[in-house]
């Protein structure tokens, strides 16, 4: 379908992306694959290269 | 993981959607198309994309397409389909509609078609394709409606037996009055009619399930049977529903 690994997030879609609840910036953890929004505590995982963007999937930060 | 239960619906019956007639090949497609207007340079957002098929038809006319839905099943067909048809400027992310994960002002175009009846709320949905939306950027929306009163609430009952996470179909005052209160400028608006064959609508269902609807199909008033229009083809019974088609400009 395209020139990266299929489990790799597309970099474009990083640049777009948001915390769903605040809006706030998130950071990409590679070697977890997870995106992390301090705002809302919480970490968003990406499966098979797609980020799972709904708070009831994300894992609790404390 | 815990589903709700527009994921338990979409996840069982994902594979219907690919093939069905009035989601792959509905006229409001082609009309959405054309009416909206995609441009190359366009970065493009299909919401609760389902089979994918709003964004199969836009991804050629447009710069980047993000198809997102919150069914697992869905998404996985949808990058299968995207590589089959050689779409490689399509992307997949999980996103509700009422809680979108794009910073404001990405798209320079957002479409949605056949899935708002799903939603929790569409004023939240509404909401936030604005929100996401440049200035000046494109609503293309889709949906079934309903004529307003018992008929629609008859048509709105009659979805729902069939499919319980059918919610509500809206009618096309209630859309004209949201996008307006939402701050869109309506540019275009139509209905469309669409027949529906009975024996795929249905096929979810058992036998007795298939009766039931058939006999409110049968038994209705004049004035459903007026909407629903009721009849036969070389598939067995048919009726129709409608759909709205809005173009609206942020």
């Amino acid at each position: 379908m395209n020139d990266r690994p299929a489990n790799s997030v597309d970099p474009k879609l990083l640049e777009i992306l948001v915390c769903p609840l605040t809006k706030g910036r998130l950071e990409y953890d590679a070697a977890r694959q997870e995106l992390i929004s301090r705002s809302a505590k919480l970490a968003y995982p990406i499966r098979d290269g797609i980020p799972i963007m709904l708070p009831e999937e994300a894992r609790r930060l404390d | 993981m815990s589903q709700t239960l527009n994921q338990q619906t979409f996840g069982a019956h994902a594979r219907e959607y690919i093939t069905s007639k009035p989601h792959a090949k509905g006229a409001s497609l082609e009309r959405m198309v054309s009416l909206a207007g995609p441009q190359p340079g366009w970065r493009a957002l299909d919401i609760a994309t389902g089979g994918g098929h709003t964004a199969y038809a836009f991804a050629p006319h447009v710069a980047r397409v993000w198809a997102t839905d919150i069914t697992d099943e869905m998404l996985t067909i949808v990058r299968e389909q995207a590589g089959k048809r050689g779409l490689a400027n399509l992307r997949a992310g999980y996103a509700k509609a009422e809680a979108l994960p794009f910073e404001d002002e990405s798209f320079d175009l957002v479409t949605c078609r056949i899935a708002p009846h799903h939603f929790d709320s569409i004023p939240a949905f509404l909401a936030e394709a604005y929100r996401v939306l440049v200035k000046g950027g494109t609503l293309a929306l889709v949906d079934n409606v309903v004529p307003a009163g018992t008929v629609g609430d008859f048509v709105n009952g009659f979805e729902r037996l069939r499919d319980p996470s059918h919610l509500r179909a809206w009618t096309m005052d209630e859309w004209r009055d949201a996008l307006v209160a939402e701050g869109f400028a309506i540019v275009h608006e139509e209905e469309l009619s669409k027949l529906m064959e009975f024996s795929s609508w249905a096929q979810r269902h058992d036998a007795t399930m298939k009766r039931l609807l058939l006999g409110l199909l049968a038994e209705a008033t004049p004035a459903v049977r007026d909407f629903l229009d009721p009849g036969e083809n070389s598939t067995g019974p048919t009726f129709r529903l409608r759909e709205g088609l809005f173009i609206a400009r942020r």
